[in-house]
């Protein structure tokens, strides 16, 4: 059997842009090119009129709330953001369909853009029928009335992100024999059968979602897009298969960003570095449309917002708002980054106004044994594990010999909620692997292959992984949050038990047979949170000055619990992946837009993403800091670099430069 | 996706068979790395594009009686391994090597990089340093011009429509030491800003500075012969003051790439950086 | 207009328009879907191909500039029917994750690996220069490929 890997090496992959097939129309969508404004007509192209579907709806993970504005499939009155589909073209000439979009005429009346999360709260509301631009009012925690020797208060905040995987995103839909068949780049086939039978009535027993494969994601490729249901639906009317490509350009104009979040908040201590609580207000920009995850992104930011450490008070008021800007959507992290961001820089600064070392304030508020904080989080264990942590990368001594080393300490919570499928087929000498939460090669293959080998005994050649398919697995999830080698690796373990025992009663001994059999299994169950699944994670940095004004950072330390690792290389490379975007997030990387709403950043290089000159020396230890309840122990770990990497590195830049950091990206007028 | 608007393509082979391919409204490309970017985003709809990279006048490096000569057509990856001896040509080995990245190297021109006049582009800086000249062909004519004055600004120089650069000319600066420093925020975005020094120092006294600074501190390219320097020994005083003088008089505009004050503070340190190395100090 | 082009030694004739890209040339026309798309402005990387044995980025040429010239794609690399040094690197470390910028770092590692004979992590650096990894943080790709030399 070719092993990925070596497909990959060979070039012999199937991305969605690699999918030809015969009579395809190619998609072309046009813009809304302002971030605001008033429409007076439309000609040309297939436009809402056309299409009779106002919303995209799509299903109960958007509308569970109430109020929310969800999106449309084309603008309608109005154009809310830049990079809005007005209009779509199709033709059998990729080239001639980009030439059709000039023909379609768009006239409309610009009206005042609300950018920020400051124009949110004083401008008109963007939304008919609306009195304001917030979408959800929030509060975390309860009121306090002890307030400590020591206030140290600061506005921190994290620009948006593009999540920019290096595939774009894409679809084939083919509307044929009744049947909607999608082939798509995706983290979860699941959320777009969802998705595109609400938008477009269908039922989904007639949608077939195929997931080919995916050349990254980090948030990006969980949810339904205007274009998806363009596709779909134009395939329905001509019968023919249809295929739209992401632009770079459109995908840093309109693919959904990340972050975007602003914090001002106070913490309260005494002299000897004892927090007593911390209280303030976090804004979440969710743009111009909002669904659940971006709404209620600022109180899942603020109950993370004690992070590791035994802090008795916490009262946070969070206010999502609607902006003319690009619909916010979930990025690496999406929302642990942010609370971490927060607490840590708030720790350093306390640090600072005591006089005290930013590892030792730490110590001092972190508790043994277990805690449950006011915002109810639970964590058991964080002193020891910090205290080992700075041990072992060695922070006392380097800071002896006089190195500026910025820490930060965090957790990460994995999205373990609803749960996985997996299902397995042994059959022609090999065993087949699907699994609910779409793979796009985090390396999920490594822990299949050694969840196999270790309750099945095969060997990792004779096992393949598959692209996510709703054709073989009917339920399931989708991959984000950290979670697929805990809950995806549980229903692979469960469902190689249950074949384990299905092998024993028919008395099937030797693999060869075994792989044989044409015995398959299917395991789907719900999860919960436990505080089991919650792990620590210590990073450090130390920066730089390059002719002697710009920072970078020059080394990093990750320490990091991820349970029973399932595998060594694939939990590194999520590791160092993860730390490299934190480093840009503080230095290059940011979604910033000028005052009338229009991205700056035109290519993938304007928008700051990582380049090899930016990789630090990295020093990444994993331990096993207790198995989580999952049966075989995985904690997860995709997302720790970007929860761990901001507030280490900005830490690391204070302290070479002096000047202190409180937004990100790092603002160049702080460095003269 | 970016797709052009459709166009005729025509690639003459010399510069006779130029003068057929020109007509009113053609757009000249060499490598393409910035021309089919521009044609991809829509942003020049020519009717007609005309490939000058295989010109046979503009091929070819020599050197002869203390003059290297340059043809426009040369690739970047070609400079970088140039076999021509002196510190002008040191130093545009040296700065072609650290542009974009091997594959630009491979496609962009040296032709491409002057007439661009984008205040990113590095070649210049030491073109202009060895006051270096421009032949320059079109309507059935050659003419020299001197690069000092070539470029006018951003993305503005003496050509007129239908003329090309054929070959870059410049004398070596026997004795001279050189140093070039540029600071980048993004990889492979526009440069904050860029400096490059040369100078000849004899006897512990200075014979000769010239400076060239560029990028978007100030949105073009700048030459300076601080005369107050000359005679002077090399002294920490010396290198403030010019980079005084480099800086003086330019306000960049605040964007994305940060505020102007940050932009000039980066300029002059690195005119700092660059006069220090080259006078050996 | 008619355009040939050498690619992994076969030679493609087709009557394109000028306005065709290099990428689209190699991905439409001869078929090689191996070489990809990821930015379209030259600063990804993901579309490198050889052409006379040095990377280019095909997005940023048009077809009609490549005509008649011989180009090495991912297809066309390898060495005695399998993989080459880069290839068996990067593979044996693990240094991929969603892979979708593979290709144009074997492609570009080859090139590297060809001039320089053998990738020390300043060449690395260096090299890769114009490549994005969006997943690895690099620093895989960098153990993997370092100390890898040319052996004949
Ligand atoms: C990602 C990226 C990074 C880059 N980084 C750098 C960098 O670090 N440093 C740097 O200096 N540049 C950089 N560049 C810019 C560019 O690649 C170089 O300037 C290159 O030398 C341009 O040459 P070309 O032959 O490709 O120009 P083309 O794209 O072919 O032409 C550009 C323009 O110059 C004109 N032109 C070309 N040749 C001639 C001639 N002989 N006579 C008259 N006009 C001519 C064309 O008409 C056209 O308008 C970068 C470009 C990209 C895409
Ligand atoms: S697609 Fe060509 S460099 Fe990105
Ligand atoms: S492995 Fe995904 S971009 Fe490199």
């Amino acid at each position: 059997m070719i092993d990925r890997s070596e497909r990959f090496l060979h070039g012999e992959t199937r991305f969605v842009q690699d999918i030809e097939l015969p009579d395809t129309l190619y998609l072309e969508v046009l813009r809304g090119p302002v971030a605001h404004a008033k429409i007076t007509s439309v000609n040309g192209g297939i436009s809402a009129k056309d299409l009779g579907l106002k919303l995209i709806s799509v299903g109960e993970s958007y509308r569970r709330g109430s109020g929310y504005q969800s999106e449309p499939v084309f603008a309608t009155e109005k154009i809310l953001y830049y990079g809005e589909p007005v209009a779509a073209v199709y033709d059998k000439d990729r080239y001639r369909a980009r030439d059709m979009l000039e023909s379609i005429d768009v006239k409309y009346e610009e009206l005042d853009p609300v950018v920020t999360i400051e124009d949110a709260l004083s401008k008109p509301p963007i939304h008919e029928g609306h009195t304001d631009n917030i979408v959800g009012r929030f509060v975390i925690g309860e009121r306090f009335d002890k307030k400590g020797e020591v206030t140290v208060e600061d506005e921190l905040s994290m620009e948006r992100i593009v999540p920019n995987p290096l595939e774009t995103r894409g679809i084939v839909a083919w509307y044929n024999s009744g049947k909607l068949n999608v082939f798509i780049s995706t983290q979860s086939v699941y959320s777009i059968r969802r998705g595109l039978a609400g938008a477009l009535k269908l039922d989904e027993r007639d949608i077939i979602v195929h997931q080919v494969d995916t050349g990254g994601a980090f948030g990006s490729k969980s949810a339904v897009y205007p274009e998806y249901v363009i596709a779909s639906y134009i395939s329905m009317k001509e019968r023919k298969p249809v295929k739209w490509i992401e632009s770079r350009q459109e995908h840093l104009a309109a693919t959904r960003p990340g972050r975007g979040a602003k914090a001002n908040l106070r913490l309260y201590a005494n002299n000897d570095g004892r927090v007593i609580g911390v209280e303030g207000k976090v804004y979440v920009n969710v743009g111009a449309f909002a669904d659940d995850l971006s709404s209620t992104a600022p109180s899942w930011i603020s109950s993370q917002i004690t992070g590791p450490y035994a802090i008795e008070n916490a009262y946070i008021e969070g206010l999502s708002v609607y902006t003319n800007t690009a619909p916010q959507g979930p990025y690496r992290g999406a929302g642990r980054p942010e609370a971490a961001f927060f607490i840590e820089r708030l720790m350093d600064r306390l640090a600072d106004a005591i006089g005290m070392d930013p590892a030792e304030v730490r110590l001092k508020n972190l508790p043994s044994g277990a805690f449950r904080s006011p915002t109810g989080l639970e964590v058991n264990g964080s002193r020891e594990f910090f205290e080992k942590g700075l041990n072992e990368i060695g922070y006392w001594r380097m800071k002896k010999e006089g190195r500026k080393i910025g820490v930060s300490f965090g957790i990460l919570i994995p999205a373990v909620y609803g749960g996985e499928s997996a299902k397995i087929t042994l059959k022609d000498g090999k065993a087949s692997v699907w699994l609910g939460g779409a793979p796009h090669w985090q390396r999920q293959e490594l822990f299949v292959k050694h969840i196999l080998k270790d309750v099945l005994g095969i060997d990792q050649e004779k096992v393949e992984l598959l692209n996510s398919d709703t054709a073989e697995l009917n339920v399931g999830i989708g991959t984000w949050g950290s979670r697929s080698a805990i809950v995806a690796g549980k229903a692979v373990y469960m469902a190689a038990l249950k074949l384990k025992e299905d092998a024993e009663r028919m008395g099937i001994r030797d693999t060869a047979s075994l792989l044989n059999s044409g015995l398959s299994a299917e395991y789907y169950e719900p999860e919960n949170l436990d505080p089991s699944f919650i792990s620590f994670i210590l990073t450090a940095a130390e920066a730089e000055l390059i002719n002697g004004i710009e920072p970078r950072i020059s080394r990093c330390w990750a320490y990091y619990d991820v349970g029973e690792p399932l595998s060594q290389e694939a939990v590194h490379g999520q590791i160092s992946g993860g730390l490299v975007m934190g480093i840009a997030e503080v230095l290059t990387e940011a979604l910033e837009y000028d005052k009338k709403g229009i991205p700056v950043a035109r290519t993938l290089s304007e928008a700051g993403v990582a380049y090899i000159n930016q990789v630090p020396e990295m020093h990444i230890t994993f331990v096993s800091y207790g198995r989580s309840r999952a049966p075989h122990g995985a904690k997860g770990v995709g997302e720790a670099g970007t929860v761990g990497a901001p507030p280490a590195a900005a830490r690391a830049i204070e302290l070479i430069t002096g000047k202190r950091i409180s937004r990100l990206p790092l603002d160049r007028a702080t460095l003269i | 996706m970016l797709i052009p608007v459709g166009f005729e393509y025509l690639k003459p082979k010399n510069l006779a068979e130029l003068d057929e391919a020109v007509r009113d409204g053609a757009f000249l490309i060499s490598g393409g790395t910035v021309g089919v970017r521009l044609l991809k985003e829509r942003i020049v709809r020519p009717k007609l594009v005309v490939d000058i990279s295989e010109v046979e006048e503009a091929q070819g490096a020599k050197q002869g009686e203390g003059i290297v000569d340059l043809g426009a057509a040369l690739k970047i990856y070609q400079l970088q391994r140039l076999s021509v001896n002196g510190p002008v040509s040191d130093m545009i080995r040296f700065v072609s090597s650290g542009i974009a990245d091997p594959a630009i190297r491979t496609m962009g021109s040296l032709g491409g990089n002057i007439a661009l006049a984008d205040p990113s582009n590095e070649l210049p800086v030491p073109l202009m340093l060895a006051d270096a000249s421009l032949l320059i062909y079109g309507q059935h004519r050659f003419h020299e011009e001197k690069i000092r004055g070539f470029i006018h600004g951003p993305h503005r120089t003496g050509l007129k429509p239908g003329e090309v650069i054929v070959r870059v000319r410049y004398k070596e600066l026997d004795g001279y030491r050189w140093s070039y420093k540029k600071h980048f925020i993004r990889n492979l975005d526009h440069y904050v800003g860029i400096s490059g020094a040369m100078a000849k120092v004899d006897s512990g006294k200075i014979i000769d500075l010239r400076l060239v600074v560029a990028g978007e501190a100030i949105m073009g390219f700048k030459y300076l012969a601080p005369e107050r320097a000359i005679g002077a020994r090399p002294s920490e005083a010396i290198i403030k003051e010019v980079a005084e003088e480099a800086v003086s008089g330019i306000s960049p505009k605040s964007d994305r790439q940060g505020p102007s004050e940050y932009k000039v503070a980066v300029l002059k340190k690195l005119v700092e950086l660059s006069v220090k190395e080259a006078l050996g100090a | 207009m008619k355009v040939t082009i050498n690619i992994n030694g076969k030679d493609y004739s087709a009557d394109v328009e000028p306005r065709m890209t290099l990428v689209d040339f190699i991905r439409d026309v001869a078929g090689l879907k191996g070489t990809h798309v990821g930015c379209e402005t030259g600063h990804c990387g993901a579309c490198s191909v050889l052409i006379d044995g040095r990377p280019v980025k095909s997005c940023l040429m048009l077809a009609v500039q490549a005509n008649g010239k011989r180009i090495t794609t991912i297809e066309g690399i390898g060495k005695d029917g399998g993989p080459n040094e880069v290839q068996m690197a990067l593979s044996s470390s693990k240094a991929l994750q969603c892979a979708f910028c593979s290709t144009g770092f074997v492609v570009v590692g080859t090139w590297a690996l060809e001039e320089n004979g053998e990738l020390t992590e300043d060449v690395i650096k260096e090299s890769f220069i114009g490549n994005v990894c969006r997943c690895t943080g690099y620093e895989p790709i960098i153990k993997a490929l370092r100390g890898v030399r040319k052996n004949d």
